[in-house]
């Protein structure tokens, strides 16, 4: 009894400082065209701290797999929410990756592509068991995915994503170096987005593939066959390419959270060439990434395979009426100053050209710099579940 | 599992399209689909039209299947095994033909001119298909599919040995069809579309490649026929 007045009292005090967080920002933060930029930075760190709050609160030292270090492995909400048919932590639509320890919450992508290959069936997961079949296991993810989106769309991506705030610090370093950014081409923009459905359609045809003979009991690839090469090293085909993992993994392992002897013992060939925890594959792409980051705004969300799968169920025209987070423009207050197109990390063009009305898009990650920046009063306004809680301010003092 | 379950089915009729539904949410699905998708992305059909292709497609195995009913009903074909294996290397061979050209009028498809659409060029999409609501390619593609004698398919054709006349087996057959048509096969190819269709600038890429795939799959048909690879 004791224990449980303890814990609600910790959860109390922890939202308690959040919110008096947020107060203090909106109070404190003085420059208009600062203050949802200043938020946003704040909320990032706290979600942050949320996703890995294993590292923060333990309990340390009972590790279920030791190798990998003394930080708690599975921290997992999901497990204490959906119990033990959801082992793997709950589905959220950030890049929350699944191979660092002490994460609370489990990127959805690797739950999607590992639920279908290799822990189809019940029973066989990384160190846990599934009590459900790979089927209910994706419909769960598949649901929460869906609500999640619908309902917040990619708030996440603005707000919460860990490799979002990632790149939003490389924008401050560049800033800090006074070094200026530069914007591609709108085709080559529109390419990149567009490239995202195709890296979905291809993570979901590749892990179907492996997992066939689970599926349908066709065997259509080498090496997927239990501790064949595929089974051990390439179960999350889009996890090989990700650069969330080789940011997470070694610093886990810098700061002493991880084991990185063990973490770099599961892999094969030279140079890490493929592995469990990290591939050199992953590094190429983080490396690029990042360079890609210091030149162009938001570079990754541009084409996060994560950020189009938000955007597909947010943006679903039946499910349009759900969203809560929207951004609208008075098209009579617009004057076509072009701030709006010129301050939009990833370079969406549609706030700045559609007449007016609901002008949130699937490239739109919700960071609401155009809002704080437009210099027309009312123009731009931030809606949730129907109230506006921001919007634009005449800050540079023009002439009505 | 379903073959022991189907004797107590005590209608044979539906015991067709029980044993048609089973298959439909297991082999047919992941057998056909490589086809489908392929001819889905080729064609850069969205989501309505790629339901629309899917179920001609499906159309095309019904009345496959129905024809081999009555064939099975008049000539009690496929008893003999020399004769069951000769057939299979012809209907292997015209499934492959027929993909094959697909494939290749797929690719060797004039290129629309980009400015806006006129005569000439809705007669262009009208002739290749694009703008008609019977997609004779799929069906083609479907009927050649289903002339092959599929491993669900020839589970149902012993089961159905003990058919007497005509009328029963083509009903028979053509009610397994409808089971595996009613399949995940629909929705994977609407889903298909309508994911492909959200990448407009590459859908020409993407089209070329659906193409070359198809040409692929059936060249591979021919090597597993005929080389006995």
């Amino acid at each position: 009894m004791m224990g449980i007045i303890a814990e609600m009292l910790q959860a109390i005090i922890a939202v308690g400082i959040v919110i008096a967080g947020i107060l203090a920002t909106i109070v404190g933060v003085k420059d208009r065209t600062k203050k949802i930029s200043c938020l946003r930075v704040f909320v990032q760190t706290i979600s942050l701290s949320i996703i890995f709050l294993g590292l923060i609160i333990g309990p340390f030292g009972l590790t279920k797999y030791p190798p990998i270090g003394n930080a708690p492995r599975d921290m997992l909400i999901g497990t204490s929410i959906l119990g033990a048919p959801f082992p793997d932590g709950l589905s959220v639509p950030t890049m929350a990756c699944y191979y660092p320890s002490g994460r609370t919450m489990t990127c959805v992508l690797w739950q999607i592509q590992s639920y279908i290959f290799p822990f189809w069936d019940a029973g066989k997961g990384w160190g846990v068991n599934y009590v459900s079949s790979g089927l209910e296991r994706l419909a769960i993810t598949f649901g929460l995915l869906m609500v999640m989106s619908i309902v917040l769309g990619r708030f996440f991506c603005g707000w919460i994503c860990p490799f979002g705030f990632y790149m939003d610090l490389i924008t401050r370093v560049r800033k800090i170096m006074k070094v200026r950014h530069r914007n591609l081409s709108e085709r080559l923009n529109e390419g990149l987005r567009q490239l995202r459905y195709l890296i979905i359609a291809a993570i979901l045809l590749l892990s179907f593939i492996f997992g066939a003979e689970a599926i349908v009991g066709i065997h259509l690839v080498s090496g997927t066959e239990y501790k064949g090469f595929i089974y051990q090293y390439f179960s999350a085909p889009f996890c090989q390419i990700c650069p969330m993992r080789p940011l997470c993994v070694p610093i886990e392992g810098a700061l002493g959270w991880m084991n990185l002897n063990y973490v770099f013992s599961q892999t094969t060939g030279q140079f890490y060439e493929i592995g469990y925890y990290v591939t050199s594959l992953n590094v190429l792409v983080l490396i690029l990434v990042t360079i890609g980051a210091f030149v162009l705004r938001r570079f990754w969300c541009r084409f996060c395979p994560l950020g189009g799968l938000i955007a597909v169920f947010n943006r679903f025209v039946p499910f349009k009426w759900a969203s809560v987070v929207r951004l609208y423009k008075e098209e009579e207050k617009c004057t076509k100053c072009g701030i709006c197109k010129r301050v939009c990390t990833p370079q969406v063009t549609e706030v700045y050209e559609e007449k007016g009305g609901d002008v949130t898009t699937s490239g739109c990650i919700l960071c609401f710099r155009c809002v704080e920046m437009c210099p027309y009063e009312d123009c731009l306004k931030i809606n949730v579940a129907g109230k506006t809680v921001f919007k634009s301010k005449n800050w540079l003092n023009l002439s009505k | 599992m379903i073959m022991t379950m189907l004797p107590q089915i005590g209608n044979p009729y539906l015991a067709s399209l029980v044993l048609g539904l089973f298959y439909g949410l297991t082999s047919c699905t992941s057998t056909c689909i490589p086809y489908v998708i392929s001819y889905i992305a080729g064609i850069k059909a969205g989501f309505r039209k790629s339901i629309i292709v899917t179920s001609i497609y499906n159309l095309g195995r019904v009345i496959a299947y129905a024809l081999i009913g009555v064939l099975i009903g008049l000539f009690k074909m496929f008893v003999s095994e020399a004769f069951f294996f000769t057939y299979q290397k012809f209907a292997f061979a015209a499934f492959g033909i027929t993909i094959t050209f697909i494939g290749v009028s797929i690719l060797l498809r004039k290129k629309p001119p980009s400015h806006t659409c006129n005569e000439a060029c809705v007669n262009l999409n009208v002739q290749e298909g694009m703008n008609k609501k019977f997609d004779v390619r799929a069906f083609l593609m479907g009927f050649t599919r289903g002339l092959v004698l599929c491993p669900p398919f020839v589970g149902f054709l012993l089961y159905s040995t003990t058919l007497s006349g005509l009328g029963d087996s083509v009903i028979q057959a053509a009610l397994f069809g409808v089971g595996t048509a009613i399949s995940p096969l629909l929705f994977l190819g609407g889903a298909t579309g309508w994911l492909l269709n959200k990448a407009p600038l590459f859908s020409g890429w993407i089209s070329k490649i659906a193409a070359v795939v198809l040409i692929l799959l059936g060249f591979n048909m021919f090597l597993n026929i005929f080389v006995g690879r």
